[in-house]
């Protein structure tokens, strides 16, 4: 079970992030004005849907590409810049693990040359001592030295993903974007890596921030959960309170919509909100709050206001309307 | 140390035994690669082969001149009395030698540009050598060749360089679009984002992805090349005589159509040859190469 | 175990079905007498993880199994009493009329240079009644209308590629109704769908199938969507069954230590943290083992197990389970 301790001094800051893209059809704004922060071995979730641009934070904070405004700092350090630009410890300290396992490592490298890649680079480490540190990281994730000769090919999926993950732990860094580890993954194999993750997690002190669409998951995993609609954020908290008071009606929304298990866990939803509509084209976002076409308790304001984030209680906060001013904290109480 | 060093080729072999069980299981191409090895061996070993190697030099004996296929001459003599067949065999060390040649200026020449302008894309350096290459392959192949022959001497060695000339731009463009769609592969974007040098990028991630086809174009081009070969020594601007060339032989032998009609057809025949093993070859590799990724 | 004889109810019977698959590297025995069954007006899921061969099954029962590479080494399937693995015409239009499928992928399945329109119209013409263009017109409409398709004149002018994932989805299901089949095959409808989208998708499907009366297989990996819409479920490994029954006494006691297992690896609301999942992996399809496919990675193993593939023990009314460690346990036992 994850704790809930309160985060330390923050390893990662986001401070009003933005970006957009050009496409053929218009300006596509990805990400809208994101805050948030993460603190030092920390796991942070980051949950959405298609079009939210979660998927588009995390790609910022590796350095695919720069933002178009706001803050990013790493360790108070300005990070806002395409990779090729940060330097080599940046780039050592911050790793990734990407969603599909079987395009993320070459087909024509043995396991033990794409092992080798960071190991090289970033520890500058040679023959003999090279060898044993490729050794020792496979080992790390649970998978026996008998991988590294192998071509990535002859692998399952769920091993493939444990080799990215080793991968992504093989220059010692301090934190690691995992962007939908496991949703190609089946059930049974999804819970060995999680293990896994949370495990590493302990053992060494890192902090992820983990993207995910799977808020069963998120719930299990993480000290804290963020929920982001249309590139904005709309709810975030610890996971304990996120899941035990969710606020916004999409979290609501997407909590209602879960598919689970058994009657007990049914009683864990929220039943007021139903899924209906689809998320809008995100060139042509809704003014004011970008739920508002799918909220059922959508005001006047909502259509033309974009919500002021609030803090309900320390460390949960909104951005609706239903609790944009203080007398309307009272009525927080859903779920 | 030994036993680890069989651990490391393993994976290797395994995976060549696999690919040569696909290659294999298409006769044609079976057939493809058995000519071509069959061609080699008769071009290296053509000075111990041919009945009369001699003939591929100066030599005249009018005697028996336009003799008929025998036992004697497999494929009869010509207008000089020189034996066809061991002239073909020779005239077959030409071919292969200029189809290397070519490939060995072009290939290297033409990867390495679309090398350099896919991996940066959307560059001035991208458009430059791009348009570059239009440049070059605006004009016809046959043509570009024979010009830069007819700049220089006629011969072997400028025959060679004429249709690098013009075949260079078809490997930049080739891997100008292999590398550019590696370029989007995870693999390739990982090794960037952790801040891997630009030249393991280029030759460890993505070239080994973008061999294969060019590996199979360059067999395919083989045929291809010592047509245009053949071509320009039968307009007289490839291999001079008395040098043995292929086309040279064919073009010296329609003069004696239809009575002497082997000096001409059995040189033609064995070009059609040549070519159909390369091809089938190259088709095979394809194949092989195309369904390899699961 | 059902009875091939069955009551006039029963619209799908397969009866130890084993499908094989051909390779560089020799044969995959896949599917190892599957008994499945489906009744009129009934919807059933089909539970399992990557390749554990139901969509061999899937395609098996829909007719659209490559073969070769593929191979029915034995087994008899009947749909609507007539022997679905006959080649003759009769049961080839009987097929394409009565069965239809909506496959994960909404993109792959429709045509990226047809309109929605000239798709819909090809399926109708392909039926046997004879429509005018106006009235085929209004089918369609009516077809988008019962998929709560917003705007469907719009809709049916648009090509796929202008079309969200869930509109797509939303068109194949509809196709599926304009066929009027009487049993729909569902591999994985909502998996490349989001979870909101989702759960519209499920509920759709589920309106559909009880009103129309039309039976519907729901194959998923996802064990909460087949909770609450099917009736009855099977449990798939490696090519076996190994549970099967009324979805709501599987769910509530799920018997074969595989199910268990599968139940105890997904996630929770409740916040209990994460399961170990299940030890091993699936094995080689090239050597299965020769008794219970799961017996490697099974935490109940006993000798039996390796050596005799375990027979259908009864558990309940409606809940059969193939282990041998339930050999001992009847309905009045637990």
């Amino acid at each position: 079970m994850i704790s809930t301790s309160a985060p330390s001094k923050p390893i990662l800051e986001v401070r009003d992030l933005r970006k957009e893209f050009q496409t053929n059809q218009g300006r596509l704004v990805a990400v809208a004005g994101v805050d948030f922060q993460i603190g030092e071995s920390e796991i942070y979730g980051l949950v959405g849907e298609s079009g939210s641009g979660k998927s588009t934070v995390g790609s910022v904070i590796v350095g695919m590409y720069p933002s178009n405004g706001g803050t990013v700092l790493f360790r108070g350090q300005d990070i806002d810049r395409p990779a090729a630009k940060r330097s080599r410890d940046l780039k050592r300290q911050i790793q990734m693990v990407f969603q599909d396992p079987g395009g993320s490592l070459n087909p024509r490298q043995t396991i033990r040359q794409i092992l080798s890649l960071p190991l090289r680079l970033h520890c500058g480490l040679t023959g003999q001592a090279l060898e044993a540190a490729t050794a020792d990281t496979i080992e790390k994730v649970g998978l026996s030295v008998s991988y590294l000769d192998k071509y990535p090919q002859v692998i399952g999926g769920g091993e493939k993903q444990l080799i990215c993950i080793a991968r992504a732990l093989a220059p010692d860094p301090s934190f690691i974007v995992l962007d939908e580890p496991t949703s190609a993954l089946d059930v049974s194999i999804q819970a060995k890596i999680s293990n896994k993750l949370l495990e590493l997690q302990e053992d060494l002190g890192l902090s992820y921030l983990f993207i995910t669409h799977n808020l069963a998951l998120v719930r299990n995993l993480t000290h804290r959960t963020a929920i982001m609609y249309l590139g904005q954020l709309c709810e975030t908290a610890t996971t304990e309170e996120f899941f035990a008071h969710p606020l916004h009606p999409y979290t609501q929304m997407l909590l209602a919509s879960i598919p689970v298990m058994s009657e007990e866990e049914e009683a864990y939803k929220p039943t007021e909100v139903k899924s209906v509509g689809e998320i809008p084209n995100p060139i042509h976002r809704p003014s004011g709050c970008g739920f508002h076409t799918r909220c059922p308790f959508c005001m006047d304001r909502c259509r033309t206001v974009s919500p002021p984030v609030t803090e309900i209680s320390p460390g949960h906060q909104v951005s609706c309307h239903l609790y944009g001013d203080s007398t309307r904290k009272e009525e927080a109480k859903c779920g | 140390m030994r036993h680890k060093r069989d651990n490391r080729s393993r994976p290797r072999w395994e995976k060549f035994k696999r690919q040569w069980h696909k290659f294999a299981s298409n006769r044609l191409s079976l057939l493809g690669m058995g000519v071509v090895v069959l061609l080699i061996v008769l071009a290296i070993f053509a000075g111990k082969i041919a009945p009369y190697p001699d003939h591929a030099g100066l030599y005249l004996d009018f005697q028996n001149a336009n003799q008929p296929p025998s036992w004697k001459h497999f494929a009869g003599t010509d207008g000089c009395g020189r034996d066809i067949f061991s002239r073909m065999l020779f005239g077959l060390r030409v071919s292969l030698e200029i189809g290397l040649l070519v490939l060995a200026i072009s290939v290297p020449i033409g990867v390495l540009l679309g090398l350099v302008a896919g991996y940066r894309r959307n560059t001035w350096l991208d458009t430059a050598i791009m348009r570059f290459t239009d440049l070059f392959m605006a004009v016809p192949p046959l043509v570009l060749a024979l010009v830069v022959v007819a700049m220089f001497t006629p011969g072997f060695f400028f025959a060679a360089i004429g249709i690098a000339v013009a075949w260079w731009p078809w490997y930049t463009r080739l891997t100008y679009s292999l590398v550019t769609s590696l370029s989007n592969e995870m693999y390739v974007r990982y090794t960037e984002l952790t801040g891997a040098p630009l030249r393991h990028i280029i030759l460890k991630e993505i070239l080994p992805n973008a061999v294969s086809p060019i590996f199979t174009k360059m067999s395919l081009d083989m045929g291809m090349i010592i047509i245009i070969a053949s071509s320009m020594s039968f307009v007289g601007l490839g291999v001079q005589p008395p040098a043995p060339s292929l086309g040279s032989m064919v073009s010296d032998g329609i003069k004696y159509l239809p009575e002497f009609w082997w000096i001409s057809v059995f040189p033609a025949l064995f070009i059609v040859l040549i070519v159909l093993g390369f091809n089938l070859l190259g088709d095979g590799l394809r194949d092989v190469f195309a369904i390899e990724e699961i | 175990m059902r009875d091939l004889e069955k009551t006039q109810d029963t619209l799908l019977t397969v009866h130890d079905l084993s499908v094989s698959y051909r390779v560089y590297e020799g044969i995959l025995a896949v599917l190892q007498n599957v008994d499945f069954a489906v009744d009129g007006g009934q919807r059933v899921g089909l539970v399992g993880e990557a390749g554990c061969g139901k969509t061999t099954l899937l395609k098996t029962v829909a007719r659209i199994l490559a073969i070769p590479p593929a191979k029915i080494e034995e087994g008899k399937i009947r749909f609507k009493g007539r022997d679905l693995l006959d080649q003759s015409k009769v049961v080839h239009r009987l097929v394409r009329r009565d069965i239809s499928m909506v496959l994960q992928d909404p993109t792959a399945s429709l045509n990226p240079t047809l309109t929605i329109r000239s798709f819909m119209s090809d399926v109708l013409k392909a039926t046997p009644q004879r429509r005018s263009r106006k009235e085929r017109q209004q089918q369609m409409l009516k077809a988008l209308e019962q998929v709560s398709m917003p705007s469907p004149e719009r809709v049916l002018d648009s090509y796929p590629v202008q079309l969200s994932g869930g509109m797509r989805q939303r068109v194949c299901i509809a196709i599926s109704l304009l066929k009027d089949a009487d049993l729909i095959l569902a591999d994985e409808p909502t998996t490349s769908l989001d979870v909101t989208i989702e759960k519209q998708i499920l509920e759709l499907l589920n309106t559909l199938t009880v009103e129309n009366r039309k039976s519907m297989v729901l194959v998923s990996h996802a064990l909460g969507a087949v909770r609450t819409m099917t009736d009855r479920t099977y449990v798939m490994y490696a090519g076996n069954i190994t549970e099967e029954g009324r979805t709501a006494d599987i769910f509530r006691a799920p018997s074969h230590p595989y199910t268990v297992g599968l139940f105890e690896a997904t996630p929770k609301l409740s916040g209990e943290g994460v399961s170990d999942g299940i030890a091993g992996e699936l094995p080689s399809y090239l050597d299965p083992p020769a008794g219970c496919r799961f017996a490697p990675r099974c935490p109940e193993r006993m000798p039996i197990c390796d050596e005799q593939r375990p027979g259908a023990i009864r558990i309940d009314e409606d809940h059969t389970v193939y282990c041998w460690a339930r050999a001992n346990e009847t309905k009045g036992d637990q």
